[in-house]
């Protein structure tokens, strides 16, 4: 049997297809979509947040020595929302009374790629594409930079919030970038949230005025060089354009907008003082003045944070705090001024985690967290093997559905999904939809199409997007 | 169905002509979204093999492609666009497949070129001069273009001296340079550049780091999934091996250049086209032979002519245990052949072991009759130095050159040179066509009019700004590899560099080659018993009657040490157990010298501070003649500094004594490690400043790097920290070199630009330095240098 292409296949990819499809305006023939949203604010949970202790509550069994593993689904017990049909795990109170303003996904399946590990599976997610590819693969930031441009003359496109350098960096930074898009769309990054305002001023010691006259006589200093006067040149007028527009954002008033100080004490404290927390309140900041696309993540390191592999029902009573509130009142923040409506705020994890289950439920997988079949200690309560099999992601505000529930999973171990799987690239598909980027949305690198989601067969998840 | 035509089908018994009726109706009605570069939904009329994917020989009825053009739903029908195809048409369709899908060997709808592998003589021009300019002399002619004026002799120096060795000319060197009235000079210093081995190698490892993906940390390192080639390629470099025999090592795989073949071996379950074996595959076949493997390691390509055998005949070779094909990753059951992408150079014995095959593999590519390896690297240099390849793009060399001729002479004469690459370079440069006023292209097609304008890339800027600011890279930094034989790239350098350094002959006849061995010297005689925290400074003054040539000089402390010649730092070390070695001759000059450390025992407890240096005949030691304080004087490291109240060094015993027992190391001739100073940008860490001017992390094979100047770069250049910090320090050394604001202005002109300041320039710079230039102002100066366009291009 030769043929390799199936009817669904074939047609995923041809204008017939989308014509045909619930999406009409998918439809080759109309290059720009209609867009639900002109802002994407990404919060990552990084390290692997465990569903079933948050978005998915399950049947809920408190700690006591002698606890069967087997037995425990989840550590939290479920609190009601403002939807009906929705419940979430204790730890979101506030996060429960807004959920009638967004989608809840329960599905997110991950790739099986074979060894549990965050930097391929968060690659995975930040790209669209599982690593290792023959092409450096952008963040989905940097493609939405390069298809919607600035959504604000001075703003860089792209702002990534609060990820701290570290050791293993460069295989952290490898999705952190424009990827074959180039630097143009990459992010401009932001460690900390608190010193976000460094990134945007003159450096450590010089003064406006000594920054401005710099500048000036930069300036003069062109106009009276030889090279100047000898006539145009394209490229230094791409590398004058560039100095333009860092001097512009230094100087413009959007970039007070970094300065969280400026921030009244009253709409301030309900971000609290957490890294994340104010990371989202920078992201509203950012939001106001006119960014495209941020991220706010909540820090990747190695055992730490969502990466829990001990204690993990005490870290995750804490680490609720940390994002409960500050998320909630993003949402609610935007919604106030306007502009919920064209802000799509998205919470994603590279996958789910487990008591018992490691990466998919039938494979069998190296390097598992130890789990001891009797729960004698606090330690051992919580979730703590990676599991791809089904996560939560929510939407809310720039076109995504309100009071929404999106897919399945089961009630029993493995908690896995039953119904509307989300892979990684519809997910994609989904966010794009909502900016009125088409899925197939491509450039060319070394002769050959690369696509906005894996070969341009993203589809949108049904009904996520109004 | 339409009883139509089913009737026409019954009577179209006799064979379709693909020619006549298939090929006209294919490239009218599909061709447009499904051949060539284009493959909506995957699929792509190119070739047989390609259109299988949706069709079965013999069978319409079970071929999507008959279902598709048949089917009654319009939003499912093909031609997706445009009228239906007509029930003839149909019908023929039908007939075609029916009978098998007839299709002339090699037709391709996508006319791929497929350029001629052999070497092809090409018959030089008579004249004289450069063969490049005799070459070109009929192609400018036909363009119609006068080649003008060549550049002047400053705008030649930055050229060649950023082109062939990463650097900016030193002042003095230009100012001799351009004095100088011979009028073969210009080819002199070509020549003289090629022949400074170590600041050849420190440029083209840039180069080279970036085509064979040698990163010094990355993905892979953690399961040992991954080898550097750092000392190969140096070493390789410095001793500007032959390109032949550049590749055959590299492919071939053995010692410490296995690192290129063994690609990337990544944690966990990996795509079929991402195994390490189709990874070498596609690398070998991009970087050696200017072709595009990677879509046909996944399926038949849709961009050339390579099909997924292809690709996994190549990645085979590299396989120990074979490979079976995998098409869009699913396993095909087919195994793989083992065979070279181009076959007419020979094949290979699939039954002897992996090793041996790879050993055959690099004879055949480097075999004579491979003219593309020799054409794709000159086109190669030939970008790299003119800012544009012959060929475009630099990996396609399928591709129209434009001017074959040349490219295929410069092919030809890098294979009878010996495949010197440093012959090539030498080549270009000396022509004429090298030394025509820059030309930016324009829109619309390429006509070369002279070199185009090239940014300087992310390591050139940095070392620009470190002969600014006399501040190199860390030479104490990565000189180990870590536990996952990560970083330890300066520590392979220089082990490179001492083993190719000629060692200076001792004086007299050697003493069984042993040296006279130094003391270990503290402010008091009791030190490698016991002292107190403290930091000492020691001095040593001498005399030369001529500078050596090197200096190798070998030093440690218990515990740390910096060590300065003549007021600048030349090494330093925190580690007493490993002494260092350093090269200090070229701070070194002609009558007094002045050696001066700064030591530091940083816990009570024993303290020692010990050096040898080779000074040509004579040896610089360490003893009771050295002068000590524990007072930090200003000024105190500089031969200027006026020595008041120091006192004689103690001498705390010879190399041997205990706790440190180095008698050994400081017995044996010749330096460990020797020689690194002023160490470049290409060994460093990759940094926000250099990433965001273009640096790559390694993960994927870079040819060319993106220099386009963006907004996020603009920000790290106005207000990076990194960039800000070495200003201070280049502002710093400027103000005690020159406070005179004229003079300063004109010497950072110099020094950056390589010209004096005009009137107007002068007196711009002058007023914002004010009449006694600050830190700050002077930092201000320097950053506006290092942003103007004149300087951040190579015109």
């Amino acid at each position: 049997m030769n043929m390799q292409l199936n009817r669904r296949q074939f047609l995923q990819g041809t204008s017939a297809a989308l014509g045909a499809a619930a999406l009409p305006s998918l439809a080759k023939e109309e290059p720009k979509l209609h867009a639900t949203a002109d802002t994407v604010i990404l919060c990552w949970m990084a390290g692997g947040m465990a569903s079933t202790e948050t978005f998915d509550p399950k049947r809920y069994t408190p700690f006591k020595k002698g606890l069967k593993s087997d037995q425990v689904l989840s550590t939290f017990p479920a609190i009601d929302t403002a939807v009906d049909h929705i419940k979430v795990c204790q730890g979101f109170e506030h996060m429960a009374k807004v959920m009638d303003r967004g989608t809840l996904i329960r599905t997110q399946v991950g790739a099986d790629l074979g060894h549990i590990l965050h930097s391929r599976h968060q690659y995975h997610w930040h790209t669209g594409y599982e690593p290792p590819l023959t092409v450096a693969a952008p963040h989905i930031g940097a493609w939405i930079a390069h298809a919607r441009g600035r959504n604000h003359p001075a703003l860089p496109a792209f702002i990534d919030i609060g990820q701290t350098p570290n050791g293993e960096s460069e295989e952290i930074k490898a999705f952190q970038t424009g990827g074959c898009l180039g630097t143009e769309y990459g992010p401009f990054t932001i460690d900390d949230p608190a010193n976000a305002i460094k990134a945007v001023r003159p450096p450590a010691g010089m003064s406006p005025v000594r920054f401005k006259a710099r500048y000036q006589n930069y300036l003069r200093l062109l106009k009276a060089s030889p090279d100047f006067q000898k006539g145009n040149s394209a490229k230094r007028e791409q590398l004058l354009k560039s100095m333009d527009e860092a001097f512009t954002l230094l100087s413009s008033p959007a970039a007070k907008a970094f300065d969280l100080a400026l921030e009244p004490e009253t709409s301030a404290a309900p971000y609290g003082k957490g890294k994340f927390g104010r990371g989202c309140l920078l992201a509203r900041r950012l939001t106001e003045v006119g960014a495209r696309f941020i991220e706010v993540t909540s820090d990747y390191g190695p055992f730490k944070r969502w990466d829990t592999h001990e204690n993990g029902h005490t870290r995750l009573a804490e680490l609720k705090k940390d994002i409960d509130q500050p998320l909630a009142q993003l949402i609610r923040d935007l919604e106030e001024r306007g502009l919920l409506n064209r802000t799509l705020i998205v919470l994603a994890t590279e996958f789910s985690r487990d008591m018992l289950v490691e990466g998919k439920p039938d494979k069998a997988v190296r390097g598992q967290v130890h789990q001891p079949d009797v729960i004698n200690e606090l330690k051992f309560y919580g979730m703590h093997r990676h599991f791809t099999a089904a996560g939560s992601v929510l939407m809310f505000g720039g076109g995504a559905s309100r009071g929404h529930l999106f897919g399945e999973t089961a009630d029993e171990r493995p908690c896995k999904t039953i119904k509307d799987p989300a892979t990684i690239t519809d997910l994609h598909a989904t966010i794009f939809r909502a900016m009125g980027v088409p899925t197939d949305y491509h450039v060319t690198v070394e002769q050959r199409p690369f696509y906005a989601t894996k070969d341009g067969k993203g589809r949108p998840l049904r009904g996520v997007i109004a | 169905m339409s009883f139509a035509w089913l009737f026409l089908a019954a009577f179209s018994l006799s064979a379709v002509d693909f020619q006549k009726d298939i090929q006209p109706l294919l490239k009218n009605k599909c061709s447009r979204c499904h051949s060539g570069h284009e493959a909506k939904g995957g699929f792509s009329i190119n070739s047989r093999a390609t259109l299988l994917d949706a069709a079965k020989p013999g069978n319409s009825a079970d071929s999507l492609l008959y279902q598709l053009i048949t089917s009654k739903d319009p939003d499912e029908r093909m031609p997706s666009k445009g009228e239906p195809l007509k029930p003839g048409e149909i019908a023929l369709i039908k007939a075609w497949i029916d009978e098998g899908i007839a299709w002339p060997a090699g037709y391709n709808f996508a006319e791929w070129r497929r350029a001629p592998l052999a070497p092809r003589k090409v018959p030089l021009p008579a004249g004289e001069g450069n063969p490049i300019d005799r070459l070109l002399a009929g192609y400018f002619a036909k363009h119609k273009i006068k080649p003008g004026e060549l550049v002047d002799d400053r705008t030649f120096a930055r050229r060649v001296w950023l082109d062939l060795v990463g650097l900016l000319p030193p002042v003095d060197e230009l100012k001799k340079f351009v004095a100088d009235k011979s009028p073969d000079k210009r080819a002199a210093l070509v020549n003289r550049l090629l022949k400074d081995n170590r600041a050849y190698a420190d440029h083209w490892m840039s180069f080279w780091n970036d085509h064979l993906r040698n990163a010094y940390f990355g993905p892979g390192f953690i399961d040992n999934g991954r080898a550097q080639i750092t000392t190969w390629l140096y070493r390789s470099l410095y001793t500007n091996l032959p390109y032949d025999q550049f590749v055959s090592e590299l492919v071939g795989g053995k010692g410490d250049a296995a690192g290129f073949v063994k690609g990337i071996k990544w944690r966990g379950a990996v795509n079929a086209s991402q195994r390490r074996e189709m990874q070498a595959a596609q690398n070998v076949a991009q970087v050696f032979m200017g072709t595009n493997l990677k879509c046909a390691s996944c399926h038949n390509s849709f961009v050339n002519y390579w099909k997924l055998e292809d690709a996994y005949s190549l990645a085979a070779i590299f396989a120990d245990n074979g490979l079976e094909l995998h098409r869009c990753d699913k396993p095909t059951g087919k195994p793989a052949q083992m065979r070279f992408i181009f076959p007419e150079l020979g094949s290979i014995d699939a039954k002897v072991p992996t090793n041996q095959r790879l050993q055959q593999l690099a004879k055949l590519i480097t075999n004579d009759q491979n003219g593309r390896l020799r054409r794709v690297i000159v086109n190669r240099l030939w970008a790299r130095l003119l800012g544009r390849g012959l060929i475009e793009p630099l990996d396609d060399v399928d591709q129209p050159a434009w001017n074959a001729d040349l490219l295929d002479w410069l092919a030809a004469d890098l294979a009878t040179n010996g495949h010197d690459l440093k012959h090539t370079l030498h080549l270009i440069c000396t022509s004429r066509t090298y030394q025509l006023p820059s030309q930016e292209a324009g829109k619309g097609a390429f006509v070369f009019r002279g070199p185009v304008p090239k940014r300087l890339q992310a390591e050139q800027f940095v070392d620009a700004l470190s002969k600014l600011s006399g501040q190199w890279q860390d030479s104490r930094a990565f000189q180990r590899l870590d536990g996952r034989k990560q970083g330890g790239q300066i520590g392979a350098v220089s082990a490179v560099l001492g083993a190719h350094t000629p060692r200076p002959k001792p004086s007299t006849p050697p003493k069984a080659g042993k040296p006279p061995a130094p003391a270990w010297i503290w402010d008091q005689k009791n030190a490698a018993t016991s002292a107190p925290l403290e930091t000492i400074y020691l001095r040593k003054t001498f005399t030369l009657e001529s500078v050596p040539k090197t200096a190798p000089t070998l030093a440690t402390c218990d515990n740390e040490f910096e060590l300065f010649v003549n007021g600048r730092r030349a090494g330093g070390s925190k580690n007493w157990a490993a002494p260092a070695g350093f090269d200090i001759a070229r701070l070194l000059r002609k009558g007094r010298n002045v050696i001066a450390v700064q030591a530091t025992n940083i816990a009570a407890g024993p303290a020692g501070f010990i050096l040898r240096t080779q000074l040509g005949e004579q040896w610089l030691l360490t003893d009771n003649t050295w002068l000590v304080t524990k007072q930090k004087h200003a000024d105190w490291q500089t031969l200027a500094f006026e020595i008041r109240g120091w006192k004689h060094a103690a001498n705390a015993g010879p190399a041997g004594r205990g706790p440190w027992n180095l008698a050994a190391a400081f017995n044996a001739p010749g330096v460990p490690n020797a020689a690194i100073t002023d160490v470049r940008a290409v060994l460093s860490r990759l940094d926000p400043l250099q990433l965001a001017l273009g640096r790559p992390n390694r993960d994927q094979v870079v040819t060319t790097r993106d220099t386009l100047p963006t907004l996020l770069q603009a920000l790290e250049l106005t207000n990076g920290t990194t960039l800000d910090n070495t200003l201070k320090t280049a502002a710093t050394k400027w103000l005690q070199a020159e406070p005179n604001p004229v003079a300063m202005a004109n010497v950072i002109y110099q020094t950056a630009l390589g010209r004096l300041p005009n009137p107007a320039e002068r007196a711009i710079a002058t007023d914002l330095l004010g009449k006694t230039p600050s830190t700050e102002s002077t930092a201000d100066l320097l950053w506006i240098i290092v942003m103007l366009p004149e300087f951040q291009l190579i015109r």
